[in-house]
């Protein structure tokens, strides 16, 4: 059979042979025959909108019935076969097909999101619907200068994806730049925009997060009107933005819902929380293995009588634990969550007791790597929070190697690795390097809006003002 | 989307690199070779740095912003160049293979006396190969993360408010020091380094700020230094500071956390930032060295060779104080080039200039 024949019914049929849950309804009368997925179409649509009109008219009227809406002519095969698969009804009469867009399943209702939660504030999150997602955008975001540009990624499976971004506001070279990005994917299918974003980073072999990923809508419109992009893939609710900076990742939406000293001192929180989760446990390995000189002489008795009882050197001590946490973390999220509190139980307090008490682990331990696992779910990304726990491993492995010299190798690795990690061809370390001190004012705190007077200037924006206010 | 090294990333490179080990028995130079008072040679060191740039400063302007390896390529012939070009990069390449081993032989002095310096400095190049392939930008943004992770360290000084005394001060200036100027240039490698933004010139921001953003980063510079000196001498007594080898550590050991004391441990193993950026930056023009003798090279082969050559070298000091001693003739010649190269550059690009006029004419 030729690859792309003239539009019939045995084509398309052909096409569809052995999917069962093709529906092939025939009207003898009016010579037409209807093709469609039950499950993708909307009951009500198709009976307004087809069989209604269908069972009023006669076969002569059947012409000008279908020159008019809903009914769009196609004379592609792919595309008829496309528009089938994307929830369209296709109508074949007198060797013409007709499309009707019935695209109408059951989705997930708005919920709350389970990532992330906000504790005052709008509480909706995406869902796997596109449309959905960009009803729930445009009903914030009320703007005709909000652009939609539709592209489709994968080859085998066409995906639908939308890059949203405020004209006027957008820097186009991030635009044409991200939609080249989407064009240049030659995947057979990219199921998710968490998938998709691993196509599309500037350095796929980095563990930090190059893209910001959201649930929440309110989170993409703060990003659109601060003159970034928006890409949403169709059957994914986790919504990506860019460019993005490693520091955009410690904002959450909570910390403008409050006063502005409520949200800095949060947002300082967080960023000690990163630095906990970082080094803490690095730098007790660091201490108990080669700078016992450090700590005072009444803290020293307490741990030397902790350590007293461990056979291990500190830095085994500390991986055994720390990968017992990231068991109990990992079973946590896979479990249901009446057993995943369970799971807590169990793992935090009896294997935390009895570890203790069996000399494997000292009591100090315990608390440096529950401290570092609490830290890291303070932050606000979960994709973050696992990038840095993993990066603490290396820490440790340094610190047991080396002592402070080799948690600051480790460090300095890191910065410089940052350094070269770009988002969009844009620096990943804004407002860092580039040096860009008035924009510390929403990265490091949450200033008062009088003073949040710019946009970021990662978003490279002609239009920079975004507050005239004196106040 | 062009990078370009901005002004701030330029006075962070500029305070990074000069920034160095050498802080630590600048209190000590001071006492020995000034004497009474001697916090003030910091400043008097401070202002020849500056007029240095200042030359620098010129060159920068007359030859607006070219490359220097461009200038000299002008006026004197490819055979001249090369021998020039291969001794910059040995002398370079050597000054920062023997910063990186000093910075490692105090680390094992203080911390880890059974530790192989043969290891740590292995692991401390391979860190430096891993800044210097990412090229001059990426140093320039590193540079400006690791100062402000060590910019802080500044306010630990308040620590020293309550034992600061001035009766410890002297109302004679320079007295009981000797050999001041042989001790000026000794002193003068803590400032050495911004030199090498003449390298860098080429890929700096064209503004008239850059020379500005220098002048401010060797300006940081020195109010570091001259603050941790001037605390010395309020905090030690003069005769003290003689014998001591590193006053600032000794002073830092006093600094007592409920959770945490001998602090100078940990805050030594902050400097790592300022040293690797330091040697990166070395290393880094001894390679735009030998990029102009061997243009087609691979440049990321070229780093791993020179780092390693030069670590091969580095073994070859075995004592901390051999290798100061060499270092100290290394600074020698290093300060010779800080003032004679720009002086030559301006010379070449008057001939220039002069024979421009002529061919116009």
């Amino acid at each position: 059979m030729k690859e792309n024949p003239a539009p019939s019914l045995e084509y398309i049929l052909h096409e569809f042979d052995q999917c069962v849950d093709l529906i092939h309804r025939k009207f003898p009368l009016l010579a037409a025959d209807i093709l469609y997925f039950d499950h993708l179409i909307d009951k009500n649509e198709l009976e307004r909108e087809i069989l209604q009109p269908f069972a009023n008219v006669q076969a002569d009227e059947m012409g000008p019935l279908l020159s008019g809406s809903p009914f769009n002519a196609s004379f592609n095969s792919k595309e008829i076969v496309l528009g089938i698969l994307k929830g369209d009804a296709a109508i074949f009469h007198d060797s013409c097909v007709y499309l009707v867009a019935l695209y109408g399943p059951s989705n997930r209702s708005i919920e709350q999101s389970e990532t992330e939660t906000v504790i005052i504030g709008p509480h909706d999150a995406f869902t796997e619907s596109a449309f959905t997602n960009l009803s729930l955008i445009r009903r914030k975001l009320r703007s005709s200068h909000l652009k939609v540009i539709q592209l489709s990624v994968g080859e085998v499976v066409k995906s639908d994806v939308f890059v949203l971004f405020i004209e006027g506001i957008v820097n186009m070279e991030y635009v044409n730049e991200m939609i080249k990005r989407i064009r240049d994917i030659e995947v057979d299918i990219i199921s998710d925009s968490n998938m998709l974003v691993q196509h599309i980073d500037d350095y796929p072999n980095t563990i930090f997060p190059l893209f910001l990923t959201t649930e929440r809508p309110d989170v993409i419109v703060s990003k659109l009107s601060g003159g970034r992009l928006v890409v949403i893939m169709d059957e994914s609710p986790s919504v990506i933005s860019g460019p993005t900076s490693l520091f955009e990742f410690f904002m959450s939406p909570d910390d403008y819902y409050q006063h502005w000293v409520i949200g800095t001192a949060t947002r300082i929180l967080r960023y000690i929380a990163f630095v906990i989760t970082i080094t803490f446990t690095a730098i007790y390995v660091s201490i108990t293995t080669y700078h016992y000189e450090m700590i005072p002489e009444n803290l020293l008795y307490t741990l030397i009588e902790s350590r007293s009882r461990v056979p291990f050197p500190p830095v085994f001590e500390a991986l055994l634990m720390e990968i017992t946490i990231e068991l109990l973390r990992e079973a946590g999220a896979r479990l249901p969550s009446k057993i995943g509190q369970t799971i807590g139980i169990v793992g935090g307090i009896v294997i935390g007791q009895a570890a203790v008490q069996a000399g494997l682990t000292s009591n100090i331990l315990i608390i440096a790597v529950a401290l570092s696992a609490i830290a890291s779910f303070v932050i606000p990304s979960y994709v973050m929070s696992a990038s840095i726990r993993f990066v603490r491993f290396f820490l440790i492995i340094l610190a047991g190697i080396w002592g402070n010299f080799g948690l600051m190798i480790g460090i300095s690795v890191i910065v410089i690795h940052l350094t070269k990690l770009t988002s969009l061809g844009s620096s990943y370390i804004t407002p860092i390097a580039p040096l860009k001190v008035n924009d510390w004012r929403d990265i490091f705190i949450r200033g008062p809006f009088w003073m949040l007077k710019d946009r970021p200037s990662q978003s490279r924006t002609r239009n920079k003002v975004r507050n005239k206010m004196k106040r | 989307m062009k990078e370009r090294l901005y002004a701030s990333h330029i006075t962070l490179l500029v305070f990074m690199i000069q920034t160095g080990v050498t802080a630590l028995s600048l209190a000590r130079s001071a006492a020995m070779y000034f004497g009474t008072n001697g916090w003030i040679s910091i400043l008097i060191l401070g202002g020849v740095a500056s007029v240095n740039i200042m030359l620098i400063g010129i060159v920068n302007r007359m030859c607006g912003g070219e490359s220097v390896f461009a200038v000299m390529a002008k006026s004197l012939p490819r055979f001249v160049t090369i021998p020039i070009y291969l001794v910059f990069t040995v002398y370079l390449a050597l000054i920062g293979c023997m910063v990186g081993k000093q910075y490692i032989h105090i680390f094992q002095l203080i911390a880890f006396p059974t530790a192989s310096t043969f290891m740590l400095k292995a692991c401390f190049d391979l860190m430096v190969i891993f800044l210097v392939t990412k090229g001059i930008y990426n140093i320039g943004k590193a540079a400006t993360v690791f100062s402000i992770l060590i910019l802080w360290m500044v306010f630990l000084l308040f620590a020293f408010s309550n034992d600061f005394e001035f009766d410890r001060m002297s109302p004679f200036v320079f007295k009981q020091g000797h050999h001041m100027l042989r001790g000026a240039v000794d002193m003068f490698a803590a400032f050495a380094g911004y030199e090498l933004i003449l390298f860098v010139m080429p890929y700096a921001d064209k503004s008239k700020k850059w020379i500005r953003s220098v002048q401010t980063g060797n300006l940081m510079t020195t109010l570091t230094y001259f603050s941790f000196v001037f605390i010395s001498f309020g905090f030690f007594s003069l005769d003290q500071l003689k014998i001591m080898l590193y006053p600032l550590l000794d002073m830092l050991a006093y600094i007592q956390l409920p959770f945490v004391e001998r602090l100078e441990n940990l805050l030594f193993s902050f400097l790592l930032f300022t040293v690797v950026i330091t040697v990166g930056m070395y290393i880094w023009s001894a390679c735009e060295s030998a990029q102009q003798v061997f243009p087609k090279a691979n440049r990321n082969v070229m780093v791993v060779f020179i780092v390693f050559v030069s670590f091969l070298i580095s073994i070859l000091p075995d004592t901390l104080f051999q290798l100061e001693l060499v270092l100290k003739y290394l600074t020698y010649g290093e300060t010779a080039f800080s003032f004679g190269f720009p002086l030559f550059l301006i010379l070449l690009l008057m001939i220039q200039k002069r024979s421009e006029v002529k061919a116009r004419a």
